[in-house]
């Protein structure tokens, strides 16, 4: 299979207005997404992994500042300060959002939100019930929910729904935004498996962001650790999973707790800074247990082995 | 009764009343938390688990006396907390720390951290010189520094949140302590940090803790005991490494498969009468279709199926 691009990204920061001058939440990021892979961002919150997944979406404020180039599936969406998602949004990327409760209409009934979708993108043409219904389906939603309100689901159900959503108009990429973190265990693992048999079955680009590595480490095909804005390690999953080479994805997989294990935890000391106050060089460097002199000059993302990117100067 | 129990909650059911004003003339009734029981020990940790709806958090709140039962009983020392009056009243609702879900929203926005860490003491009638001496002591064995008194909660991050309404619950010296979702808000690394904290505080104040998750991984940190519970009712309970490592009730093979993250596709769908967990099951029979299978006591497990009721 030859890989080919979906999403890739060059340089790109993305800031907000702040103070008389811009915050860059998201800085200079360097990301390449293969076509029909699951890519996965994790992060802890603030890290600015949903403003990097909002900008592939489509979804970022009119107020944010934009800086490089990205483009998605072919067409250039940001090239410095201009963005242009038309035709994009839609058609060609769509986002799952974190709440599904607050992303679905309550005055409309889940099938009438569909329809409502697909008759925006492709017209009456193709009857637009026919393809809810087989939408609803394919999340194996039961075909009664067509006619039900949302608040007559439940919390996996609306999830379910949400996703039949974001499906409607076909898109090549989707962009999953925490989908799993308002559910509890047991639906976790069953929304998770849904995205990736959705993901197989209609050959689409799946972009996932969690702070949860267990989910991320069954689904995905390539992992990105994001931290304070930046990209501190990346490459294929079993590679990053297996042999985390960044301190800070090390003591993350540590912090864990294991199934049955009552070894005290590993801890990372500090929390993470705010954008508004940025280390200096290297973002983890204050809480960094094995940082030296170097550290005080910014890393930066180097190939260490084959699909295995990190940013430490450990490795340079 | 053993005399080293602490907490005994005996045959407990919570309803809520259904109210559907235009198409059901009389309004139904349902069990949130159904025939519940279990003691906890002096000193001992139980592990609540179960998925969202399952009547975890009623329980809780039904423990620590904001909700009544319908009926049973919650037993704190001998005495029964919804019964008790006055000063003895009092005196069980300080031994009861409770630290609500989500920190950020159980704290009030408008008042200063100082104020929302007292106000058990508040209740209590403790002068004010004491309660800030005790706040800013408290302040100091959770590990924040004391400046923390005199800002607003959107000061402060959801792991210092936490921290606080930890402080709020330890501050009127309990014995017990219910942690409803103590890290469901939190980062992995910041989860790590509370998770170790808890373990460090209950043998500091050699403390009981319910714990209330829905990660069968967190709760196993902790606690000594489990108890999984779903539909309302405990469906299996034992000692934490006998749970795990041979669960006897499908659903908590579930639980436990969803931890390790294997796919999972089938629906937990509820079933008309009967077990509500046939969908899961592999070994069910005639029986399961038509009642609800009884508790049954193996060694230290007690578990509700009725594929044990033989044994």
């Amino acid at each position: 299979m030859v890989l080919e691009a979906s999403i890739k990204s060059i340089d790109l920061s993305i800031g907000y207005e702040y103070d008389y001058g811009v915050l860059w939440v998201v800085n200079s990021v360097n990301i390449v997404v293969w076509r029909n892979t699951t890519y996965c961002i994790i992060g802890e919150s603030g890290c600015g992994k949903s403003t990097l997944g909002n900008a592939m979406a489509g979804l970022l404020p009119t107020y944010a500042y934009t800086n490089g180039y990205l483009e998605v599936e072919g067409r250039i969406v940001v090239r410095g300060d201009e963005t242009n998602y038309n035709g994009v949004r839609g058609r060609i990327v769509t986002r799952i959002p974190q709440d599904p409760s607050s992303a679905l209409n309550p005055y409309v009934t889940i099938g009438e939100q569909l329809v409502k979708v697909i008759k925006h993108h492709y017209g009456v043409r193709e009857n637009p019930l026919e393809k809810a219904g087989k939408l609803l389906k394919l999340v194996k939603l039961p075909l009664e929910v067509i006619d039900y309100y949302p608040h007559e689901l439940s919390g996996g159900m609306k999830q379910r729904a949400a996703i039949a959503l974001a499906l409607a108009p076909m898109p090549k990429v989707i962009v999953a935004d925490e989908p799993t973190s308002s559910l509890d265990a047991y639906l976790r693992g069953v929304v998770a498996s849904l995205l990736k048999r959705v993901q197989r079955e209609l050959n689409l680009t799946l972009v996932f962001i969690t702070h949860d590595i267990a989910l991320a480490s069954t689904i995905c095909d390539y992992i990105t650790v994001m931290y304070a804005g930046t990209i501190v390690e990346e490459g294929a999953s079993d590679k990053v999973l297996h042999n985390p080479l960044h301190p800070y994805t090390q003591l993350l997989f540590k912090a864990i707790p294991k199934l049955g294990s009552r070894e005290t935890l590993s801890t990372i000391p500090g929390s993470p800074p705010s954008p508004t106050s940025y280390p200096e060089g290297c973002r983890f460097r204050p809480r960094c247990p094995v940082g030296f002199s170097e550290c005080y000059k910014a890393p930066k993302l180097i190939e260490v082995e084959p699909q295995h990117k990190v940013s430490c100067w450990r490795y340079a | 009764m053993s005399n080293s129990a602490l907490l005994q909650v005996i045959d407990l059911y919570v309803n809520y009343r259904i109210v559907r004003k235009f198409t059901d003339i009389i309004s139904r009734v349902r069990s949130a938390v159904a025939d519940v029981s279990f003691t906890l020990n002096e000193g001992e940790t139980l592990g609540v688990v179960g998925g969202s709806g399952s009547g975890k958090t009623t329980l809780l709140k039904t423990i620590v006396g904001i909700l009544k039962p319908s009926k049973g009983e919650v037993v704190y020392r001998g005495v029964s907390v919804h019964n008790a009056r006055g000063e003895l009243k009092k005196k069980i609702m300080a031994e009861i720390g409770y630290v609500p879900q989500e920190p950020s929203q159980s704290l009030d926005p408008r008042m200063k951290i100082s104020s929302s860490v007292t106000e058990p003491l508040r209740a209590l009638r403790i002068s004010k010189s004491d309660r800030y001496e005790r706040a800013k002591h408290i302040l100091k064995v959770v590990g924040l520094p004391e400046e923390v008194l005199e800002l607003y909660p959107r000061d402060l991050s959801i792991g210092m949140l936490q921290r606080v309404a930890i402080a709020r619950a330890l501050i009127t010296k309990p014995k017990l302590v219910l942690l409803d979702e103590p890290t469901s808000s939190l980062d992995i690394s910041t989860q790590a940090q509370i998770l170790n904290f808890l373990r460090e505080m209950r043998e500091v104040f050699n403390l009981s803790y319910i714990l209330v998750t829905h990660d069968i991984s967190v709760a196993s940190y902790l606690s000594e005991r489990l108890a999984v519970m779903s539909h309302g009712t405990i469906v299996e309970e034992g000692p934490a490494n006998e749970v795990l490592e041979e669960p006897l009730h499908p659903y908590t093979k579930v639980l436990i498969e969803a931890s390790k993250l294997r796919e999972i596709e089938e629906s937990l769908e509820e079933a008309s009468a009967g077990c509500p967990f046939i969908n899961l099951c592999t070994f069910k029979t005639s029986t399961c279709f038509r009642e609800l299978p009884p508790q049954i006591v193996i060694g230290a497990r007690r578990v509700k199926c009725w594929r044990y009721s033989n044994k």
